[in-house]
């Protein structure tokens, strides 16, 4: 009869959790020890060792006959790697490393007296865990294939996974490095390959499966590092046309996971995908996003505690320029372990990293609000910003509604501003949009970021009351984006007016001989409002990138308003003609042609929506994001379709008349 | 309809080829369109190094009938590993007249060398191999029915390889080999798969179910002769569309044709045909054309397809729950056999329509 031991009980897996995340946040640093690599080699050598003790460790049955001998062997090498600290204590991160592993020999210590207390205290048959059993004797889950999105792979007796080391000879960047690499497209990663892999004898015969597996394994992640890319759809793509894109990076994904499955015991042809993922992402000596992006992401599809350390490590190794394909790949990939790699992100000194574990924790809505909270007050702007967007998706809503009521915006950075004003607006706030109303004001006397100002004035014409009329129509000016937010705030009464800045630039057009952006932008807006499609015949559309098939004659739209304004009663908010109610956001924002910038406003609008009309019983924050997949869009889409039927239409309203004033 | 000999179900699937190691391998290596043929040491009339999409793993200077124990071996292993007993074995190979067969035809000799490999023993005085070109599964798919009632259960399958320098000579004599001046010639490939089949009712501990139980049911099977080639009057693939339309699914379910057209002119016709007369008559018609994603695997083509539709339902990502898989020889031999998906599994082994995606 077995007596293994709950795996859950087990002090020697949280040891080995402890130790291997502190070694790998070492590691990372062994650069800055010395200037040999000898001694970079051995401490490699014993820090690789090490890790793989401590997975034993953690790996084991506490009643495992050498299960006293593995601690004392894991001790061992942690005084090995003592020693190797103490050898080089003329750096100062030498000096700190050995402090850390002796408090580490200390754990291993304090581990080995808890084991001995549950043994002792527990006999044999009582220690047993029918759940630990249950989970030994329980056959790996079948392969499945990703279909939309990803699935979460499996791979049997696969080697758990020692920590991959930086080689620094071929990482050092300088800036004149990165300068260049921008401006050419290639750059670094800061990865080197880990430990070569045995090559496993060939089966008897003259069959090189091992070649042939490795083959198409290059094949597999040199599409996942290419469609990582093609598959986001670019401003002017429609959002759809991404879907068969995904679905190839999917099969690639696929493929690469069935190549490490071999059923026969006979197979000699058994390769650790893993570590092939590994060695690909390192083979560059500069960054390579899609690299990047095909490690994170393989990684993060396939099921394993230990892959979790490995993206943790790879992405504290990788080089900044890579961040956003990691970044990418975390947002998209199937793992549940990624919610846990990101938290340790969080606790990150390198502010990008932790601006990357937010970002990503946000995309999947795993951000818990204890996080976002303490990272609000984070030093660094981009941190700040990140936790307060999170706030606006968190589960606990009322205390972020009530926590961002009572925040100073001047506690935050500046540019952290423009993200706190979106979520206090997303979470239904009044105060969001007086802040957002006095930071317009206040950009009328002191220069603000033109594209910041553009920001807040488009956010204010999705957000604000009937009253903020002149502040959308008069921010911005004579301005593209200026028309652009005046079409979405929807009020009739602004039509003369925009016809009267078509006039004004039709002068314009008639000296350069093109149309202009404003005219382009104002004729749409225009368009928004009235729902008045008109048109010009396709061979007088302009071939330039500035083109709309929607006339930019000041004299058609002014016959047009003439003979129409009745319609349009003053003091409704307007969508292409009809008073306005989030059924339209969500038809614009499923609409196939939709650009990627309307569909933004569209989703900021039915979080509005969402926000504004359930104040009763707030529900879960709207899971919807522009940058998922578009099977997993789809869902959500139909998802809020459910929920807005179940809301009362509020027709021809602005949002800011609806806004509470407090979270309460 | 030819008879079915009671509820035939397929149990297991083993194959190889260029794209995977064993089924799952070989099918999500096709999804993938991991297909990469590349240039061999030999050239062509026109001095041309000739293309073939081969296996990496063997070695370039292997052909003949050590490459098919190479190939077949670890196909059947897979599918015959959870035997308990022998049973018969039915092997489609090339047809005997090719220059590779005509040096030493393999026959028996190849199931012992395949079935010694693999470790798999197989009941040798009721094994055969058959000989029908690309429509020889389907030959042998019939003559595996007519075993089964005896045996319980049959191993068939298919093995090929065109990479063989005679071979790849004859074909570019014939105009054959794709290349600059023969766009319509096929890509050279190679390849082996198996299928396990057992009749319903058997007691499946005596062959095993295999890890995964049953995989599908060979729902019917036709095989017949096209007279019109090599005559006076025109293909108008009577013969083929009455073998489709013989075993098409029931009205309201939706079909997914697989068919060994390669891109040459006469199965591009002849497919085409079939397709445009049975498209009103399926509720939903799925023609998927593998083979230029394969590779031409000559008699080998239609087990390994059978093996993919399998892995495909399997796995989740196939485009309807029934098959239909044509093969045609470049004779007169034509064959069709039809597969259903096993009883779904609690995630379905279906995707959604089209889930098998294009190459955007």
């Amino acid at each position: 009869m077995s007596t293994s031991l709950s795996q859950v009980d087990n002090p020697g897996r949280k040891l080995a959790a402890l130790i291997r995340d502190t070694l790998e946040r070492m590691v990372v640093r062994v650069v800055e020890l010395s200037e040999r690599a000898d001694d970079r080699a051995r401490l490699k050598a014993t820090i690789d060792e090490t890790l793989a003790r401590a997975d034993r460790v953690g790996s084991s049955d506490l009643l495992a006959v050498d299960y006293f001998d593995l601690l004392q062997d894991l001790r061992t090498q942690l005084s090995a790697i003592r020693g190797h600290y103490l050898a080089l204590r003329e750096s100062p991160t030498a000096r700190r490393g050995a402090r850390t592993i002796a408090r580490l020999e200390a754990e291993v210590g304090r581990c080995r007296e808890s084991v001995l207390a549950i043994v002792v205290a527990h006999d044999r048959v009582a220690l047993r865990s029918p759940r630990a059993e249950a989970a030994a004797r329980a056959p790996a889950p079948p392969f499945r294939a990703s279909v939309g999105t990803p699935a979460l792979h499996h791979l049997t007796d696969r080697a758990r996974l020692v920590a991959p080391i930086l080689e620094p000879d071929d990482n050092d960047f300088d800036d004149d490095d990165l300068d260049e690499a921008e401006t050419s497209g290639v750059e670094a990663d800061g990865l080197a390959a880990p430990p070569a892999l045995p090559t496993p004898e060939p089966q008897v015969g003259r069959y090189d499966e091992a070649a042939h597996v490795r083959r198409l394994t290059r094949g597999c992640m040199e599409g996942l590092a290419i469609l990582g890319s093609l598959c986001r759809p670019g401003a002017d793509e429609r959002w759809v046309d991404a879907a068969p894109f995904e679905q190839r990076l999917l099969d690639q994904l696929d493929a690469l996971v069935a190549l490490g499955t071999l059923d026969s015991a006979a197979d000699s042809a058994r390769i650790d995908i893993v570590r092939q993922v590994l060695e690909y992402a390192a083979e560059p000596v500069f960054a390579d996003r899609g690299r990047a992006f095909a490690r994170s992401f393989a990684l993060g599809c396939i099921e394993g505690d230990d892959l979790g350390g490995a993206i943790l490590l790879s992405i504290r190794q990788a080089h900044p320029l890579t961040y956003e394909a990691h970044r990418s790949a975390l947002c998209l990939a199937s793992s549940p372990a990624i919610q846990t790699v990101m938290r340790k992100l969080l606790h990150d000194s390198d502010p990008r990293l932790i601006e990357l574990g937010l970002e990503v924790l946000r995309f999947r809505r795993e951000v818990r609000f204890g996080d976002a909270v303490l990272l609000l007050s984070h030093p660094d702007p981009g941190v700040a910003a990140a936790a307060a967007r999170s706030l606006a998706i968190v589960l606990e809503r009322k205390a972020a509604a009530d926590l961002l009521c009572e925040m100073d915006p001047d506690e935050l950075g500046r540019a952290a501003q423009p993200a706190f004003v979106e979520s206090l607006l997303c979470l239904g706030l009044r105060r969001g949009l007086d802040v957002l109303r006095d930071w317009i004001d206040a950009a009328a006397f002191a220069p603000r970021d033109g594209r910041e100002l553009r920001a807040m004035v488009r956010l204010l014409s999705l957000a604000g009351a009937a009253a903020d009329r002149d502040l959308v129509r008069n921010t911005l000016g004579a301005d593209p984006l200026g028309a652009e937010a005046i079409g979405w705030f929807g009020d009739a009464t602004l039509v003369p007016s925009l016809i009267a800045d078509l006039a004004s630039a039709q002068e314009l057009q008639r000296r350069t001989g093109l149309p202009s952006a404003l005219q382009v932008a104002t004729a749409q807006a225009l368009y928004r409002i009235t729902g008045a499609r008109l048109t010009v015949e396709p061979d007088e559309v302009p071939t330039t990138e500035l083109t709309t098939d929607l006339t930019l004659d000041p004299v058609v739209w002014q016959a047009f308003w003439e003979h129409n304004a009745d319609r349009f009663a003053p003091g409704t908010r307007l969508r292409f003609g009809k008073p306005y109610c989030a059924k339209a956001s969500l038809a614009e924002l499923a609409a196939e042609g939709t650009a990627r910038r309307d569909r933004e406003a569209c989703l900021m609008e039915l979080a509005l929506h969402e926000a504004t009309c359930r104040r009763a019983s707030p529900t879960q924050p709207i899971r919807l994001e522009l940058g998922d997949w578009v099977a997993r869009q789809r869902a959500e889409i139909a998802a809020l379709e459910a929920r807005i039927a179940d809301s009362p239409p509020r027709l021809g309203q602005w949002f800011g008349n609806q806004l509470l004033t407090s979270g309460s | 309809m030819s008879p079915m000999p009671g509820q035939v179900h397929v149990l297991a699937v083993g194959a190889r080829t260029p794209l995977g190691l064993n089924a799952l391998q070989v099918a999500m290596g096709l999804r993938a369109c991991l297909f990469e043929p590349r240039s061999t040491a030999l050239r062509d009339r026109h001095e041309q190094r000739i293309g073939a999409h081969r296996s990496p793993g063997l070695p370039d200077d292997l052909f003949g009938f050590e490459r098919f124990v190479e190939l077949g071996a670890p196909a059947l292993r897979e599918c015959g590993q959870a035997l308990t007993r022998p049973v018969p074995i039915v092997l489609a190979l090339p047809d005997a007249d090719r220059p590779d067969q005509r040096q030493r035809c393999f026959d028996l000799d190849l199931i012992d060398a395949i079935t010694t490999r693999a470790g798999v023993s197989v009941d040798r005085d009721r094994s055969t191999v058959v000989r029908a070109d690309n429509a020889g599964f389907g030959f042998a798919l019939e003559a595996a029915c007519e075993r089964i009632a005896a045996a319980g259960a049959v191993l068939v399958g298919g093995i090929d390889s065109y990479f063989h320098p005679d071979v790849l000579a004859w074909l570019d004599e014939e105009g054959r080999l794709h290349s600059h001046h023969s766009e319509d010639g096929i890509v050279p490939a190679e390849g082996a798969a198996f299928a396990l089949l057992a009749q319903d009712g058997g007691d499946p501990r005596q062959v095993g179910r295999g890890p995964r139980g049953p995989l599908a049911q060979l729902r019917a099977f036709e095989t017949g002769l096209e007279h019109a080639i090599g005559g006076p009057t025109p293909n108008l693939a009577a013969t083929s569309t009455a073998m489709v339309r013989a075993v098409l699914p029931p009205q309201g379910e939706r079909c997914w044709l697989l068919t060994d057209w390669n891109g040459e002119r006469g199965r591009r016709l002849e497919w085409g045909k079939v397709e445009f007369r049975i498209a009103n008559e399926v509720t939903a018609l799925l023609h998927d054309r593998p083979v230029p994603e394969l590779g031409d695997s000559g008699a080998a083509t239609g087990a390994i397809l059978l093996a993919i539709a399998c892995e495909f339902w399997q796995v989740g990502c196939a485009p309807a729950p029934n098959a239909v898989i044509g093969l045609l020889a470049d004779g007169p031999p034509r064959a069709v056999f039809a597969l259903r998906a096993a009883a779904l599994t609690a995630e379905g082994p279906t995707a959604a329509p089209g889930a098998r995606t294009e190459a955007p």
